[in-house]
C-alpha cells in the first residue's frame, strides 16, 4: 500500500535549536493517526513543515507521492491537504457561512455554489443553526468547529489537526471524537491529530506515532505504544 | 459558467427603496450644477467626487485587503504625468493617455507590492511612503519631466475628444461622477465575489486564509492593481481639470494622507464611507483656505487631525458607522 503521506528524514532547526531531527513515518489512506509527545517535544513544528507554513532543513515530504517539500501554505492546500490551527484563526468580522464559503472557494469561482457547500459543511460541523452569526460571537468550542468545517470545505484527502481538544469542557471533548471518527467514516478522510494529551487520542486513534525531543522515539498501534519503555519515560520521566 | 452565481447579491441590496436612493444621488449630482451655478459650489462637488473616487480606490486596498498604504499619490501623480506627457510630446489624446497611465500605474504597483507584500501592517505602510516620496523626488530631479517648474496643459479646442472644456464645469462634473459610480459598481462586485471573500479573509487572518488554499501574495496585487488603476484615472482627471501639475501637487505625500483620512473618516471597508468623508472633508479644507486665506493653509490639517482623534477615540468605523447603527 503506497502511503498519502510520506515523511523522510524531515528535519528543523531554528539556529543552534534542533526542533525536527530526521523524521520519517507514513500516514496511509483512510487511517487516523495521532503524532502525540510532550510539550517541546516538535510536534508543531513538524506540523507546520508539512502545511507549508515551515520549509525543511532536511528531508522531504511527500503527498501522494509527489515531493512538497518546502511548498506554499496555499500550494499545499490545492492539492488536498487541510489544517485547523491550535490558536484558533476565524475571521472573526465574517459570519459562520462566510468563513466556510472562503474554505469553499478552494474549488470553485461560483458564489452559490460556495455558499451551499458553507451550509452542508456547517451542518456538518454543527453549525447548521448558527450560519449568519458573526464567527466572533461564537464560544470557543463553536469556533474550533468552525475551523474544522472551513477546512473540510476545501475538500481535502489529508486533515491536520493541531491540539484540536486544547481548552474543550469533557462533553466538547466527546463531540470533538465522534466529529473525527465521522470524518473518517463518513467523508472518507485522512486525519493526522497532534496531540499532547494522551488518554484522548489513544483511544481514537489507528496507529500513534511519538516524538520527543524532536525525533520519533516509536510509532504503532496505540496499546503497543503506550506499553513502550521510551515513551513511558518521555511522559512520566526518568525514574 | 453561469455568471449570476459568481456575485453574492444580497436582496435587500436589490430593492425598491435601496435603487430610488442611488438614482436619487445620481440625479442630485447631475441636476446640482442647475441649481448651483457659480464656479465655486460646481468646483466644490467635483473635488468631493474626485475624492469620493481616489477613497474607492484606495479603499480596495486598503479596507477590503486591510493593507494601508501612505503613497497612493504615486499612482495619482503617474496618472496625471503620463497623460499630460504623452500628449505635449505626442499629441496623444487624453484618454489614451488615461487608459496608458491606468494601466502604468498598475503594472507599478504590481512590481512594488511584490517587495512590499512581504511586510506587514506598519512596515508596509512605510514603505508605501518610501516609494511615494521617491517618485515624488524623481520627478522634481528630471527636466524631461517637466522638473520641479511642472507642466502646463495648452488651451485647446473645448471638446469631450480633447477631455477639455475651458471655465465650463459641467462636463468634468459629469465624467468625475461616472468615474466614481464606475468605481463604487467595481467595488460593489468585488466585494461579492470570490476576490472580495479572499481580501476580507486576508484582512482578517492571513495564516488562515492561506491554510484555506488563498494565494494572498496573489490577491493583495490583484488589489493593489485595481486600487492603483483607479488613483492613476484621478490623476489623469485632475490634470485635465487644472491643466496645471508639478511634483507637489499631484505626488505630495499629504495627498496620499488626505486620501487616507477621508477614507477613516467615512468608514474604512464601506461602499459609500470615502464618499461621506470626502463630503465632509474636502467643503472643511476649502472654506479654511478661503476664510483663513494664505496665511491659513495647513489648518485644515489641524482639523483633521482633531477629528481623527476624536473618530479614532469613539468612533472608529467612521461616519458609515454612525449610520448604520441609528439603523
Amino acid at each position: 500500500m503506497s502511503a498519502l503521506l510520506s515523511l523522510r528524514g524531515v528535519t528543523k532547526r531554528f539556529g543552534g535549536l534542533v526542533a525536527n531531527r530526521d523524521v520519517t513515518f507514513d500516514v496511509h489512506e483512510g487511517e487516523i493517526v495521532g503524532l502525540i509527545g510532550p510539550n517541546g517535544a516538535g510536534k508543531s513544528t513538524l506540523f507546520n513543515c508539512i502545511a507549508g507554513y515551515f520549509s525543511p532543513d532536511g528531508g522531504k515530504v511527500f503527498f501522494q507521492g509527489r515531493d512538497i517539500t518546502g511548498y506554499s501554505p496555499e500550494k499545499v492546500t490545492h492539492l488536498g491537504i487541510a489544517r485547523t490551527f491550535q490558536i484558533v484563526k476565524i475571521f472573526g468580522n465574517m459570519t459562520v457561512r462566510e468563513n466556510i464559503m472562503v474554505g469553499a472557494f478552494c474549488r470553485t469561482w461560483s458564489v452559490s455554489r460556495a455558499s451551499e457547500e458553507a451550509e452542508a459543511w456547517g451542518t456538518f460541523v454543527g453549525l447548521g443553526g448558527k450560519l449568519d452569526y458573526m464567527a466572533g460571537e461564537l464560544t470557543l468550542a463553536e469556533q474550533k468547529w468552525l475551523q474544522l468545517g472551513r477546512a473540510l470545505a476545501t475538500r481535502p484527502r489529508l486533515l491536520l489537526m493541531d491540539e484540536v481538544f486544547a481548552g474543550l469542557t469533557q462533553a466538547e471533548i466527546k463531540s470533538a471524537v465522534n466529529l473525527i471518527k465521522r470524518i473518517k467514516e463518513e467523508k472518507g478522510i485522512t486525519v493526522l491529530i497532534v496531540e499532547h494529551v494522551m488518554d484522548v487520542v489513544m483511544p481514537l486513534s489507528d496507529r500513534v506515532i511519538v516524538l520527543d525531543n524532536g525525533e520519533k522515539i516509536a510509532e504503532g498501534k496505540p496499546e503497543e505504544v503506550s506499553r513502550d519503555e521510551r515513551v513511558i519515560r518521555a511522559y512520566l520521566g526518568e525514574e | 459558467m453561469n455568471l449570476t452565481g459568481l456575485f453574492l447579491i444580497r436582496k435587500e441590496e436589490l430593492n425598491l427603496r435601496s435603487l430610488l436612493f442611488t438614482l436619487g444621488g445620481v440625479f442630485l449630482a447631475l441636476a446640482y450644477p442647475f441649481v448651483f451655478r457659480k464656479p465655486f459650489p460646481q468646483d466644490l462637488l467635483i473635488k468631493v467626487l474626485l475624492f469620493a473616487f481616489l477613497g474607492n480606490a484606495w479603499n480596495i486596498l486598503g479596507g477590503l485587503a486591510g493593507q494601508v498604504s501612505l503613497g497612493h499619490a504615486m499612482f495619482f501623480g503617474l496618472g496625471a504625468y503620463t497623460s499630460t506627457l504623452l500628449f505635449l510630446n505626442f499629441g496623444v489624446s487624453p484618454w489614451v493617455g488615461l487608459v496608458a497611465g491606468a494601466f502604468l500605474a498598475g503594472v507599478v504597483s504590481i512590481i512594488l507590492g511584490y517587495p512590499s507584500f512581504k511586510l506587514k501592517g506598519h512596515y508596509f505602510a512605510m514603505i508605501t511612503i518610501a516609494f511615494g516620496e521617491v517618485f515624488h523626488i524623481l520627478f522634481r530631479n528630471v527636466d524631461a519631466v517637466g522638473g520641479a517648474s511642472g507642466l502646463f496643459l495648452p488651451i485647446l479646442d473645448e471638446s469631450f475628444g480633447n477631455f477639455y472644456f475651458g471655465v465650463n464645469k459641467i462636463p468634468y462634473l459629469y465624467i468625475i461622477l461616472s468615474f466614481y459610480l464606475l468605481s463604487t459598481l467595481t467595488i460593489f462586485l468585488l466585494d461579492r465575489s470570490k476576490v472580495g471573500f479572499y481580501l476580507r479573509a486576508i484582512n482578517s487572518e492571513e495564516d488562515a486564509a492561506r491554510s484555506l488554499g488563498v494565494n494572498s501574495a496573489l490577491y493583495k496585487s490583484v488589489a493593489m492593481f485595481f486600487s492603483a488603476l483607479f488613483t492613476a484615472m484621478g490623476g489623469t482627471f485632475y490634470a485635465q481639470y487644472v491643466t496645471f501639475i508639478d511634483p507637489p501637487s499631484v505626488y505630495h505625500l499629504m495627498l496620499s494622507i488626505q486620501i487616507v483620512l477621508i477614507v477613516i473618516l467615512g468608514g474604512v471597508g464601506t461602499l459609500f464611507g470615502p464618499l461621506v468623508g470626502a463630503a465632509v472633508l474636502i467643503p472643511l479644507s476649502e472654506f479654511t483656505r478661503i476664510y483663513l486665506g494664505g496665511t491659513g493653509r495647513g489648518y485644515d490639517l489641524i482639523i483633521y487631525g482633531l477629528l481623527i482623534i476624536v473618530f479614532a477615540v469613539y468612533q472608529p468605523t467612521g461616519l458609515m458607522g454612525l449610520i448604520r447603527r441609528r439603523k
